[in-house]
């Protein structure tokens, strides 16, 4: 994983980060018993969870017996710009499993993915080293209209064409 | 064919100004070459041997004369005044200078053309037959379809950074003419008995290393739901697919390892989620978009034109012409024609930006304006009066666009090889030039018949060796370039991957082994038989015993990367 940064872009503004997800998925399921039924635990939110791009967010789901909104960050990890697994697994996260709180891709990422990873469900981005993230910023508004369905967008374009004029 | 809306200029101009911004930036210094590299190929820009080459989408093949227009005065004002056709329906240029591409870019939007996705591992160009909507045998107008896939694909954020680039090809005929099973998806459009539209959906098919041919995963998907089953695959692949190793990475290897029933049947299940969801096309989509494709108002025209039977028999050249270059045409009184990219000297697919204004000339006097890039490299015409014949052929003539071999050897598909490209092992060009030479006398090349001849430069096979009748594929040997050949390889319903012959041919053997298999085949064909089907009679053995000299030179040990 690489080196955590001070600062973060967070639901479009650039953030101090106050905590961190620091755990890997193997380190981070003891924590919440073995057996991963929310009875194992308090009700009180679990620690936050960093999945490498193989891990199945399927489990994050068993663990937590179905309620994954006990988690409030968990961070997908990209450790090379090529590799595109946790697009699929933000995704799944948001749109299958309903997870609300804070998710966050770290690693090998620039302004350029910012686009593309804020479509599919992040919310928070941790930017590699030397990134301008006030320049970042802009990545918000590359485009002007999506053709296709993803978590930004439960309509495709087709349906909404012809509604509104641009 | 279709026109951009408002949303869609609107897509294009901002990718246009976001590329622009990312150069900028990596001729800042703020994007390293590693940062940059992806971000350049997602938008058709290599670095190769001498420049970078610009990959220009032309999407499902189709272009307007305007347009065509344009490609001419890119190549002209940016590039060395021509461009290279690919085997993919794409233009590629092959020396713009990188601070340029931006405004070639905003040149390409502004005649609503791109580069977008032509390479990279995403979702590329979605090709389809060259004769569409006005092919005889067609079933249903694959274009419209094309379209909403590109749409659908084009910046698809879930899926720009596969495992491996990702093709899809849709056929609306009954003969497939666009290579389907040798697609990542291949998509078969059909009725069932009730008349309803849908999909064959073949999944896993591809050339490279490991040749396959695309597995069946659904008989018949019913058109509304294409799009979400697409989602569905492309999102198992991504999840699933190899990234270990680029040669392993490809959907096909995803559907071997699983077996094809497993892998539909994980495709099944990630489906379900998304059935019948707002993904799902709608009729007013599909009307919206088939708009732009309806048929013209062709003229009543009689069956046989007097003057185009009389012409014929008069001018043996045009005979020949017409034979191989004319096509049939759903309508009574037209034609398709093909505008033959394959002119002796010159390499297969590239065409001089005087060519691409004239064949725009020609597609506004003869062709409602409009105009095909084809798998096999050359243009078509795509609409053209029986009667005009003769009159286009002879323009065709005098711009280098009438040699009469459409079908037959010398109209070979070829990449552009170790001339340009810096991943071949050895140069395609040179054997391409040397065979037309050889293979020049018409008579000679009538009397073989129609045949295939594929050349790829290396194992990636972007000339598509393997579905040739005879395929030639460069490989490295201590490096030097040598060849190896393959027969039997056909196109089609009955697609098939072509088998190696034996060992490999030195640069200066390999066109008279191409002799040799032609001779052979020449002696034992019956009668009619095209070459392909007597390899498949005879099976290997005549022609391997016909193409090795009895004395062979000493032949180097391959080194690892072939
Ligand atoms: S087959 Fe190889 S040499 Fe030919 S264009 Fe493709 S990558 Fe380059």
């Amino acid at each position: 994983m690489s080196k955590l940064r001070k600062h973060i872009i967070r639901d479009q503004s650039v953030v101090v980060a106050t905590h961190h997800a620091e755990l890997s998925l193997a380190e981070w399921l003891p924590q919440v018993g073995a057996g991963g039924t929310a009875a194992d635990h308090p009700p009180a939110h679990l620690p936050a969870v960093v999945l490498a791009p193989e891990d199945d967010p399927q489990v994050l789901v068993d663990a937590t017996g179905g309620n994954v909104n006990r988690l409030t960050l968990i961070a997908i990890d990209f450790p090379k710009f090529a590799e595109g697994r946790g697009f699929s697994t933000a995704y799944l996260l948001r749109q299958r499993y309903g997870y609300k709180g804070e998710l966050r891709a770290v690693g090998d990422i620039g302004r350029d993915h910012l686009w593309q990873l804020h479509r599919v469900g992040f919310n928070a981005f941790d930017l590699r080293e030397g990134t301008d993230l006030y320049d970042a910023l802009q990545a918000y508004d590359d485009f002007p209209e999506r053709y296709q369905t993803s978590n930004d967008e439960a309509q495709p374009l087709f349906r909404r064409r012809g509604a509104a004029h641009v | 064919m279709y026109r951009y809306d408002a949303y869609d200029h609107a897509l294009v101009k901002a990718r246009v100004a976001q590329f622009k911004g990312q150069t900028e930036r990596f001729l800042a210094g703020k994007l390293t070459e590693d940062q940059f590299r992806p971000l350049r190929l997602k938008n058709g820009l290599y670095l190769q041997r001498h420049a970078p080459m610009l990959r220009i989408a032309v999407p499902y093949g189709m272009l307007s004369s305007a347009q065509l227009r344009v490609l001419g005065e890119i190549a002209r004002d940016y590039d060395k005044d021509y461009g290279h056709f690919t085997t993919r329906q794409n233009l590629q240029l092959n020396w713009p200078a990188l601070p340029k591409v931006p405004e070639i870019l905003a040149k390409l939007a502004s005649v609503e053309m791109h580069a977008t996705q032509t390479s990279g591992n995403c979702i590329r160009n979605i090709t389809t037959d060259q004769f569409a909507g006005v092919a005889p045998d067609e079933i249903e107008d694959p274009r419209p379809w094309a379209e909403i896939l590109r749409q659908w694909s084009t910046f698809h954020p879930e899926f720009d950074y596969l495992p491996r680039k990702f093709k899809i090809a849709i056929s609306g005929t009954t003969e497939d003419r666009a290579a389907i099973q040798v697609h990542d998806i291949g998509l078969q459009l059909l009725r069932n008995e009730a008349g309803e539209l849908g999909f064959k959906v073949y999944v896993g098919g591809g050339l490279g290393r490991t040749a396959l041919l695309g597995q069946v995963t659904v008989e018949f998907l019913p058109w509304q739901h294409i799009l979400t089953y697409c989602e569905a695959v492309l999102r198992v692949y991504n999840r699933y697919g190899r990234r270990d190793n680029a040669y392993k990475a490809r959907i096909k290897i995803l559907v071997k390892a699983l077996g094809a029933p497993a892998f539909a049947e994980q495709v099944a299940q990630e489906w379900a989620h998304l059935k019948d969801g707002p993904a799902t096309l709608t009729e007013a989509e599909v009307a919206r978009v088939a708009a732009h494709f309806t048929a013209p108002d062709y003229a009543t025209l009689p069956a046989v034109d007097a003057d185009f039977t009389r012409q014929q028999p008069e001018e043996k050249a045009f005979a020949r012409w017409v034979e191989r270059n004319v096509h049939a045409h759903r309508v009574t009184g037209y034609a398709a024609v093909t505008l033959s990219l394959k002119a002796r000297g010159v390499a297969p697919g590239d065409a001089t930006s005087a060519q691409m204004f004239a064949a725009a000339d020609l597609a506004d006097q003869f062709s409602l304006g409009e105009l095909r890039v084809t798998h096999e490299q050359n243009f078509v015409l795509a609409d053209v009066r029986q009667s005009e014949l003769y009159a286009l052929w002879q323009l065709a003539k005098q711009h280098g666009f009438a040699t009469p071999t459409v079908g037959l050897l010398t109209d070979m598909i070829a990449c552009p090889g170790g001339d340009f490209c810096s991943l071949a092992n050895a140069r395609s060009i040179p054997v391409a030039l040397e065979l037309q030479e050889r293979f020049a006398e018409l008579d000679y090349l009538h009397d073989i018949g129609e045949l295939e001849l594929n050349i790829s430069g290396c194992m990636n096979s972007c000339g598509h060796h393997h579905l040739g009748a005879i395929g030639v594929l460069g490989v490295d040997k201590n490096g030097k370039e040598w060849y190896q050949v393959t027969i039997g390889g056909r196109q089609g319903n009955a697609a098939r991957i072509g088998e190696v012959i034996g060992r490999s041919f030195a640069a200066d053997e390999v066109v008279n082994a191409v002799s040799r298999l032609i001779e052979t085949y020449l002696r034992l064909r019956h009668e009619d038989e095209r070459f392909v089907d007597t390899v498949l009679r005879l099976g290997l053995d005549p022609f391997k015993a016909a193409a090795y000299p009895a004395n062979p030179p000493a032949v180097p040990k391959e080194t690892a990367h072939v």
